[in-house]
């Protein structure tokens, strides 16, 4: 259905509840509005296709066990060998969900339709985030629209678990394939533990842990590890060269391999101070000599993005959520102070680029929020975050919470 | 040599003169127990309950922002809070035993963060979450002090954090040494830095409750913050909103 008639459909239906409502519904009903709106310049060697303005309007209501989130968003660029503005427009259902429990105790939660639910303690980096978007901490507007699924949960004593049926996977990768998992979560004083095995459709079962931590009044550690036999996202590559390589070879062993995803991290807090440190590995993604050997299939040096050939051409469209190296770093500094922040986040590779971002945010009252973020990749020609379609980006936003 | 004499002549009298001081008097830790389950319900008049705060930031004494809160306690001392301004409309922090837990419903995530992580103003997460100290904090066995200030005696002494999610390591505490009433408050980091102090204060209609505390920061001496509280209402809750899973429930 068109954007515009998706919109048409989910006001109509809105004030058509709300026409019909008694006094009380009223009072159950919670509504909350976010709008949103940034503008951008660029620096950069070559002209591409920028975005200049983006406009967001995030809405959220809920009404006993029922909750609605949708936004609508606008963009402005400037397309490349073009002299004028463009415009487009998306419509998202980021959630529509009802829960319930049946017991008198309320022992229990189910939840069916569109909505995240969430698992792994990571702040950049996630191993088991199979059922929530993908976390972004350089971007507060990303995306969080969730996956059509059906789950059931239940305390027993000191255990809480979870069985989940999902209609689809979360990540490009798997976003055609059906998935399950059951979950159990415990608490052990001051840590505490998940363990999930999941599979996706037509896949290797796996399975992993996530934990956190608090030491003292300022230390959080987290983590989490999943484990699973062969690999859908490799195989993309391994379909990709020619059979026969070295790296096809290398790839080919690692198809009947189970393979290790790490998360571990830290944050501390002081008083106004704020530190994050997260450090992740994917025994699936690429090693550094691996890496080589693809630029040198390709023929030389990467050619710029917006006419890749190379057998990243996919992952580099989607290239945070698609991260291909097998090693990152993310590190966050935050100072507050009562309504100002500075926050500096860098997401560095193994091949030692990095994608930075250093961000200002003023907050005059308690609805509104004003920032200044400069982004700047950096890295040397054949890495990974130089292929960003900008070098430089300065960014100005302001959000209204109505 | 006379100097000498006059000297020895001197000392012996000071030290004959000298009054000994007054014996510290003995005190048990149930004693002290008993104190803080005293104290406490001049804060939270009920065991299980529910109450409305609201933090208001000062600046040379004029009002610069405010926030309010929902707030559900139950017996073991485990609390929820839900921000219910529009800022952070929707968040929750969830305070156990063990943990204090952090819902910010556009990520529709709970992380954990730590007890030092700021609320507002000079209020932390763990002022509005806690309003006991006899399920957090115990005796250390140090000196119990007596103090008479404005005609009124009160008992001074320090506690310590038994309980891994509270938000200080320990606490200078006075109470009025005949009801028991706190008085004032001096909270420490581990490291030993005085991190905030609180005054407790009484609304005229409060019949005796405290439900206002003021929050000073030493180094910010034209800023304080003001907590308030209301709609006080004994209620049992049910314990799933008090887990990590369940706290993020409406």
């Amino acid at each position: 259905m068109p954007i515009h008639q998706q919109l048409l459909f989910l006001i109509l239906s809105f004030f058509t509840v709300l026409s019909s409502a008694e006094p009380a519904f009223w009072d159950e009903l919670d509504n909350r509005y976010t709008l949103a709106s940034r503008l951008f310049t660029y620096d950069h060697s070559q002209p591409r296709g920028d975005y200049v303005n983006e406009n967001a309007f995030l809405a959220y209501h809920s009404y006993q066990q029922w909750v609605l989130a949708w936004r609508a968003d606008n963009q402005i660029y400037q397309a490349p060998a073009e002299d004028h503005l463009s415009a487009e427009a998306q419509f998202e259902l980021t959630e529509l969900s009802w829960s319930h429990s049946f017991l008198d105790s309320e022992g229990d939660l189910w939840q069916a339709g569109k909505f995240n639910l969430p698992l792994d303690p990571g702040y950049a980096f996630q191993s088991t985030a199979f059922f929530e978007s993908t976390a972004n901490p350089f971007d507060d507007f990303a995306s969080s629209e969730g996956i059509n699924m059906l789950s059931a949960s239940l305390w027993i004593k000191n255990y809480y678990l979870t069985a989940v049926v999902a209609l689809a996977g979360q990540d490009k990768t798997y976003q055609d394939k059906k998935q399950w998992a059951v979950i159990v979560q415990r608490d052990f004083d001051a840590l505490s533990s998940s363990f999930i095995v999941q599979q996706y459709q037509g896949t290797n079962p796996g399975a992993g842990t996530t934990f956190t931590y608090v030491n003292g009044e300022s230390l959080e550690l987290h983590g989490s590890a999943f484990i699973r036999k062969g690999s859908l996202w490799l195989n993309g590559f391994h379909q990709a060269v020619p059979a026969g390589s070295n790296i096809e070879d290398s790839f080919a062993e690692r198809d009947n391999q189970w393979l290790t995803e790490i998360v571990l991290g830290s944050v501390w807090s002081g008083l106004s101070h704020q530190f994050l440190a997260e450090w992740t590995y994917q025994q699936e993604k690429l090693a550094a000599a691996e890496v080589n050997s693809l630029y040198q299939l390709s023929n030389g040096p990467r050619p710029d993005t917006d006419n890749n050939n190379s057998p990243f051409s996919e992952e580099i469209i989607a290239l945070y959520q698609q991260r291909y190296q097998q090693q990152y770093l993310f590190l966050q500094y935050q100072y507050s102070m009562t309504d100002h922040t500075i926050t500096a986040n860098s997401l560095i590779g193994q091949d030692q680029s990095a994608l930075s971002q250093v961000k200002y945010e003023y907050l005059p009252n308690l609805d509104i929020s004003l920032w200044l973020a400069v982004e700047l990749t950096s890295g040397s020609g054949q890495t990974e975050f130089t292929q960003i379609p900008w070098q430089k980006r300065l960014q100005a936003g302001v959000l209204w919470k109505i | 040599m006379h100097y000498l004499a006059y000297l020895w002549l001197a000392l012996f009298t000071a030290q004959a003169g000298a009054q000994e001081p007054p014996a510290p008097a003995e005190y048990s830790q149930q004693q002290i127990k008993n104190w803080l389950i005293k104290a406490d319900t001049y804060r939270q008049p009920f065991k299980s309950g529910e109450l409305k705060t609201t933090l208001t930031l000062f600046k040379d004494n004029k009002q610069a922002e405010s926030s309010s809160f929902f707030v559900q306690l139950n017996e073991s001392g485990d609390s929820r809070v839900t921000m219910l301004d529009t800022r952070s409309k929707g968040q929750k922090v969830l305070l156990t035993e063990s943990a204090m837990w952090l819902y910010i419903p556009r990520t529709r995530k709970a992380i954990r963060i730590t007890p030092m992580q700021r609320l507002m103003g000079q209020a932390s997460y763990g002022d509005v979450s806690s309003l006991s100290w006899q399920h957090e904090y115990q005796w250390d066995n140090s000196p119990v002090i007596e103090k008479l200030s404005n005609n009124t005696a009160s008992v001074c002494f320090k506690v310590q954090a038994t309980r891994k999610s509270a938000t200080y390591r320990s606490i200078n505490l006075c109470l009025e040494k005949d009801s028991l009433r706190p008085v004032n408050a001096d909270f420490y980091l581990a490291s030993g830095k005085l991190m905030k102090q609180a005054v407790y204060l009484s609304s005229s209609n409060s019949s005796g409750l405290i439900d206002q505390t003021k929050f000073i920061q030493p180094g910010k001496n034209n800023q304080h913050t003001m907590m308030k509280n209301t709609d006080y209402l004994e209620k049992q809750h049910k314990q799933t909103i008090f887990t990590r899973q369940g706290f993020i429930k409406k």
